[in-house]
């Protein structure tokens, strides 16, 4: 993973993102480095208020007034966080593209969606309005919209969670980004629908060499679609690595509880072992390692500092007790 | 518990049917209905955990609502130990309530923030007649099953996590005592480190107390780590309804099977090599169901028949109850 970095299409390193709140101030992100390769499906797995939609938020200059981030985000070589609002512009749905968690909420309800497709064009593209419209139709056509000649003139209540997904999916694909940002992208979906969704990712990635950071808590979702997995806690990464590491040798023991929590249907038997404690709320910087306190492995050092990320096999993993451990692929089984 | 109640079912639900009306498009046309619930019927014995599964509009909740009488039946019978509910007057209503309760799905918006843990625990026993003294004394005992420590008597809900919040939900709705629980998508709302406690709190006292859960649920997995048996619901119909092992094991209806399909394993040398049933489109508005059986318009064995003639649940093994006009089951 280091000897790749030069040639990172979106590189995030030391992020810092902190939210002015109420009587204080809420770190969300701690230092948070990542790499994504061009084609590479990296997922960004956490909880809530791990910091993994904050940190994509700030990458793509798309915090709120409150919030300040810090450190450095460079996407193909060149800086985003101090780049001016007019750059970025250009750069969001252009070269990077994005989709959230609701479509619903994302989508015009008053326009037709063929409009909404077409000003994603119009805004990156010397088009007319007419080719700007025939684009929309192909695009819904390639995201695999049924019917899509007749019903790009739906509007958007006139749509299932599944298809506004798609028409979502078609935007953020309309001027051929180099990279697709997808926030929960199936989360407000049913089963069903949901796997027609990662079908089609699964396609677009491989038809276009479509890079993705998928930004989920769901692992199921991540061991069908992810090369690569970062891990966050407390806003930071615990550990990142290809994705058959991470489930069958996790090294850092909040994986290892993650998996461990998990209820499989493949394996119905299986006790499930929760983590224990809750996660912290990030007011103040934890002192030493932010999971000491829910660590079944924590030793008095662990509260000391906070461990930076190391190297173990193929993975970087920020825990200093490792050394010292029992194998972990045997507890997250 | 007496020899009757083991022998007869605690819950008997028959031909269960719920219509809303929708609202007038014009003043010319009459009211539309939607069936949410199109004649559904299970029982629910003592001491066992049934799941109701499917996808959002299949009608789950508002089966389980009409069980418990949250909101009137539009026709059909429920049976709770023997005595009818749907036309129980509202004063027994409310003493039959003692013995079925719901825990819901959000912990953050179904406790009063302005009640204290103690109050809102304690709520149900004061209405049911009882002493400050032994409402104090219950509220321990509850808090203590639910493994919240006793100092939380006093604090407010949102002093505690959503994981604790949903232990003081179930601390509540288990205060009289209850044989049955509905339990509507009770950790769908929580942090995956999080539901692994609530699952297995929920397994437990299931186990000691000998409770009777009505299981709300769309996620499989949660369900197959919960349930005794699991029915699966499509557009207002139960298509299977099986004993979990047996539905996981060898799902017989297609809708079962590619919802089994379609549920991710976390593991990604299984994902990538596994032969999925993709459906597509999406599940039809109930306002309009197809002729015959409602799933034929996604279903990939669908032959002319299933447009015609709906296929009744009949049973195609001891206490496996499929609707399908073809045996798939392998």
């Amino acid at each position: 993973m280091t000897e790749s970095s030069t040639t990172a299409l979106l590189e995030i390193r030391d992020l810092d993102v902190r939210f002015a709140v109420r009587g204080g101030e809420v770190h969300a992100v701690r230092g948070l480095d990542l790499s994504v390769h061009r084609g590479e499906v990296a997922a960004v797995v956490g909880e809530s208020g791990s910091g993994k939609s904050a940190s994509m938020l700030a990458a793509l200059g798309l915090l709120d007034v409150n919030a300040v981030a810090a450190g450095s985000v460079r996407f193909d070589g060149r800086e985003l966080l101090t780049a001016p609002p007019s750059v970025l512009r250009g750069i969001r749905g252009g070269r990077i593209g994005m989709i959230f968690q609701d479509p619903m909420t994302s989508l015009n309800p008053v326009l037709e969606i063929r409009r909404q497709i077409a000003e994603a064009v119009i805004t990156h593209q010397h088009v007319t309005p007419r080719q700007a419209e025939a684009k929309a139709v192909e695009l819904l056509e390639m995201v695999s919209f049924p019917d899509a000649v007749r019903r790009a003139r739906s509007y958007p209540h006139e749509l299932s969670g599944g298809m506004r997904q798609r028409v979502m999916i078609a935007t953020a694909l309309a001027n051929d980004p180099d990279i697709l940002i997808a926030d929960e992208p199936t989360t407000a979906l049913d089963v069903t629908v949901q796997a027609q969704i990662l079908d089609l990712l699964r396609s677009l990635r491989l038809s276009r060499d479509l890079a993705i950071v998928l930004i989920t808590h769901d692992l199921g979702v991540v061991a069908g679609l992810a090369d690569t997995v970062h891990v966050m806690y407390a806003g930071r990464i615990a550990e990142s690595g290809p994705v058959v590491d991470i489930f069958h040798r996790p090294q850092h023991p909040y994986t290892a509880g993650l998996l461990a929590s998990l209820p499989r249907l493949d394996r119905p038997d299986r006790e499930l072992t929760p983590i224990g404690g809750i996660p912290p709320r990030l007011y103040e910087a934890p002192v030493g390692c932010a999971f000491a306190p829910r660590c079944v492995y924590a030793v008095d050092a662990c509260s000391a500092s906070e461990p930076l990320l190391q190297p173990v096999n193929d993975s970087l993993v920020a825990c200093d007790v490792l050394p010292l451990r029992e194998p972990l692929s045997e507890v997250a089984r | 518990m007496s020899v009757d109640s083991i022998q007869s079912p605690l819950v008997q639900v028959r031909d269960l049917v719920k219509e809303f009306e929708l609202r007038r498009t014009s003043w010319r046309t009459s009211a539309a209905t939607v069936q949410a619930v199109s004649g559904v019927s299970f029982d629910i014995r003592a001491g066992e955990a049934l799941a109701l599964v499917g996808e959002s509009g299949c009608g789950k909740s508002t089966t389980a609502r009409c069980v418990l009488r949250l909101i009137e039946p539009s026709s059909g019978s429920v049976r709770f130990d023997g005595v009818e509910l749907t036309d129980l007057s509202a004063s027994d209503l409310r003493d039959a309530r003692r013995r079925f309760q719901m825990v819901f799905q959000d912990p953050y918006t179904s406790l009063n923030p302005r009640m204290t843990v103690g109050d809102i625990v304690g709520e149900p026993l004061l209405v049911h007649g009882a002493t400050s003294a032994e409402q104090a004394e219950r509220v321990a005992e509850l808090l203590d099953q639910v493994q919240l420590g006793a100092d939380a008597v006093d604090r407010y809900p949102h002093q505690f996590s959503g994981g604790q919040r949903q232990r003081v939900g179930i601390a509540r709705a288990l205060a009289l005592s209850p044989d049955l629980v509905a339990l509507d998508e009770p950790v769908s709302a929580l942090d995956v480190s999080i539901q692994a406690e609530i699952i297995r709190l929920l397994q437990r006292l299931r186990d000691e107390l000998g409770l009777a859960y009505l299981f709300i649920a769309h996620d499989l997995s949660v369900v197959r780590h919960l349930s005794h048996r699991v029915a699966v619901m499509y557009l207002g119909k139960i298509v299977e309804l099986a004993p979990a092992s047996e539905l996981y094991s060898r799902p017989a209806h297609p809708y079962t099977k590619a919802l089994l399909s379609a549920a991710p394993i976390p593991d990604p040398l299984i994902e990538r090599d596994r032969a999925r049933i993709v459906l597509t489109g999406d599940p039809p508005t109930p306002t309009d169901p197809p002729s015959g059986c409602r799933f034929r318009t996604r279903c990939w064995r669908a032959e002319e028949i299933c447009a015609q003639v709906e296929p009744p649940l009949v049973d195609i093994a001891d206490g496996h109850r499929v609707a399908c006009h073809f045996n798939l089951w392998t």
